[in-house]
């Protein structure tokens, strides 16, 4: 196991990054892009779960299993969305109505 | 073949050794205790009682069917009864039952452990369950809740006037025990294995309570964010499932079934765990096909989690994605059977004895088999159409948790009670009780089978007069598996005060927690075992067991 000290200068900077994503999250809703609205906002949701992943939560200095445990919840979650929008998506594809 | 003697089976010592029952005594000692034991017998004591508690609330319904305009109830307070039954058997008996009581208990004497990997987290589960026990009660006595255990929306966040946030509230809570008590397993199995137990040497039991636990850590987040979100739309108005605030209530199904599914496998893998010990041991043969049966622990797991839409056949769901579950559905049944095929073999040409234990294990079988070849049926788009929300589905699924996840955890029960207690409970009286819960189970709940295949749906509080032969036989089941369930918990207690004093390995047989005294000592072992065998090798240990 490993006993990881990380330094204050790199959890600032985490939070200085986050804050900074936060505010162009915030910034991005004046703005009009259309479809790439949604994309933009789940784009920079993503970059603000993986820096907590790897600094606060330590994914980059723990050992190998609790990287693969963290991994699998992250898939978990991409099987629940995935199969789900499989539902939405293929709605109306049946030349029968509500199917 | 090498085999460590631990102690001396034949030498009474002058005076008696103490056990983790005698160590320390007082009420404090058991509120306060971080002993692996201690705390499986307080879940013990604790489902025990809402185990009675939701049985009573399924005896009156049953009371009430017996005539079809029913007599006991209006039709509101009966919403509430079979929504506090269902609340209270999933989330405060089913789920925590065999793996916090038996679990708890043997787990970490299986693998050679003093205790869990982090004992003072264990005893912190125990309290938030039982926090999450009262808040759910504590709905209970201010009137109730009616949505069905299942809170479909928009019922539950729109129109239902009954306490759905505090009851909501209750389950959230022991999720957390539920998160905290598969951690610490999920811990204790990587870490803290006696030198020498690898993977495939640890008892099939660990495998199963293994695969449960992952289980409990993957789903379990996901009920909770789901409960949170009924509370979030019924206080502040946030549209997600009420379509009249741009919601969907279909996505509510979605996110309850990707935990409700599962969670049928968080109940009935510990039951398979269960069987897979009492099997070998009654049939005095290695479990057939050792691989087979663990890996197939870990394929439940997993294919279980992509199954969830057969529960939504005719919510809406699309016609493709009902294919992909139907199909993904009688995937998962392989492993399933695996396990039955292989139960089943481990009985072929072994010394089979009929013990209580053996009993209800060979009950579960033929009972899982009903049960899960008729959720066979279900997951047929064709069929299901047809028997949805009717009594064939509760047939199908009590047949799974209460012919199934029960009947282990009574075997369980029995089967580890010479070590939990240190005393033998009385045979004829616990074979007769065995028999009697065997054959109320199938009185109670075979007639709903034919009740829902001619359609009569669940959760009516009144039925058409034609229905009534079968519900009052149905209701006569009721009361002789009741009977069937009281006299065990009557024995059980007075054998733990009388009963004869129980040998280390009463039924000689392998595992590690037979290899310490009954009750074991605090810190399970007097000395760390060192194993050189493989789980269930009976063989290697002849001499040992006095086996002929
Ligand atoms: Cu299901």
């Amino acid at each position: 196991m490993s006993q990881s000290t990380v330094s204050v200068k790199t959890y600032a900077f985490t939070l200085i990054g986050l804050l900074a994503l936060t505010l162009l999250t915030s910034l991005l809703a004046l703005v009009d892009l259309g479809n790439f609205s949604f994309i933009a906002g789940v784009a920079i949701a993503a970059v603000k779960a993986s820096l907590i992943a790897c600094f606060f939560m330590h994914a980059l200095y723990e050992m190998k299993l609790i990287r693969v445990i963290m991994a699998g919840g992250m898939i978990w979650f991409l099987i629940m969305i995935s199969l789900t929008l499989g539902d939405y998506l293929t709605r109306g594809w049946m030349p029968y109505p509500g199917k | 073949m090498a085999t460590v003697t631990l102690f001396e089976p034949q030498s009474a010592p002058a005076q008696p050794r103490l056990n983790y029952l005698t160590e320390k005594t007082g009420l404090m000692s058991w509120l306060f205790t971080t002993d692996h034991k201690r705390i499986g017998l307080l879940y013990v004591f604790s489902i025990t009682f809402f185990f009675f508690f939701g049985g009573f609330f399924a005896l009156l319904m049953r009371l009430h069917l017996l005539l079809p305009q029913g007599w006991l109830f209006g039709h509101e307070t009966y919403n509430k009864l079979f929504t506090m039954h269902g609340i209270i058997m999933v989330w405060f008996f089913l789920i925590p039952s065999i793996p916090n009581t038996l679990g708890n208990f043997v787990l970490p004497m299986m693998i050679g452990a003093k205790d869990l990997a982090f004992p003072k987290l264990n005893l912190l589960s125990w309290y938030i369950f039982m926090l999450g026990g009262m808040t759910t009660l504590y709905a209970l006595v201010r009137g109730g809740v009616d949505t069905g255990w299942t809170f479909y929306t928009p019922f539950s966040t729109s129109y239902s006037t009954s306490f759905v946030i505090t009851a909501a509230v209750g389950i959230l809570i022991a999720g957390f025990s539920s998160i905290l008590t598969g951690l610490n397993f999920i811990a204790t199995v990587h870490r803290m294995r006696a030198p020498g137990l690898t993977w495939f040497r640890l008892p099939i039991f660990i495998w199963s309570t293994y695969a449960t636990s992952l289980i409990l850590v993957l789903a379990t987040p996901v009920l909770a964010i789901t409960l949170a979100m009924i509370g979030i739309e019924r206080i502040f108005q946030v549209g997600i499932f009420d379509p009249a605030l741009g919601g969907d209530p279909v996505l509510f199904q979605h996110m309850f079934w990707f935990y409700s599914h599962p969670a049928v496998y968080i109940m009935v893998l510990p039951a398979m765990a269960v069987v897979s010990e009492i099997i070998p041991t009654f049939s005095r043969k290695p479990i057939f096909g050792y691989k087979a049966v663990a890996f197939s622990s870990m394929a439940i797991a997993i294919l279980g989690f992509l199954v969830w839409g057969h529960h939504m056949f005719v919510a809406g769901e699309s016609a493709y994605a009902a294919m992909t579950f139907s199909f993904l559905s009688y995937m998962v049944a392989i492993p399933s059977a695996i396990k039955v095929f292989n139960w089943t073999a481990t009985m072929y040409r072994g010394s089979v004895q009929l013990d209580t234990p053996m009993l209800y294990a060979i009950g579960f079988v033929a009972l899982f088999t009903i049960g899960g070849m008729t959720g066979l049926f279900l997951a047929a788009l064709g069929i299901d159409v047809h028997v949805t929300d009717t009594y064939f589905v509760i047939a199908h699924f009590h047949y799974i948790m209460v012919g199934g996840t029960v009947m282990a955890f009574l075997g369980g029960v029995h089967y580890w009670w010479p070590k939990i207690s240190g005393k033998m409970y009385p045979e004829f009286l616990a074979k007769l009780s065995a028999l009697t819960v065997f054959l109320g189970f199938n009185l109670t709940f075979f007639p709903q089978f034919i009740l829902g295949y001619m359609g009569m749906p669940r959760r009516y509080a009144a039925y058409p007069p034609e229905f009534q032969v079968l519900n009052v036989l149905s209701t006569a089941g009721a009361s002789i598996l009741g009977v069937g369930y009281v006299v065990p918990l009557i024995y059980l207690m007075w054998a733990w005060k009388y009963g004869e004093s129980a040998p280390d390995n009463p039924w000689r047989t392998t595992g590690l927690e037979w290899k310490t005294p009954s009750p074991p000592p605090k810190h399970n072992f007097e000395e760390t075992p060192v194993v050189t065998w493989k789980a269930y090798d009976f063989e290697a240990q002849k001499e040992e067991l006095h086996l002929g």
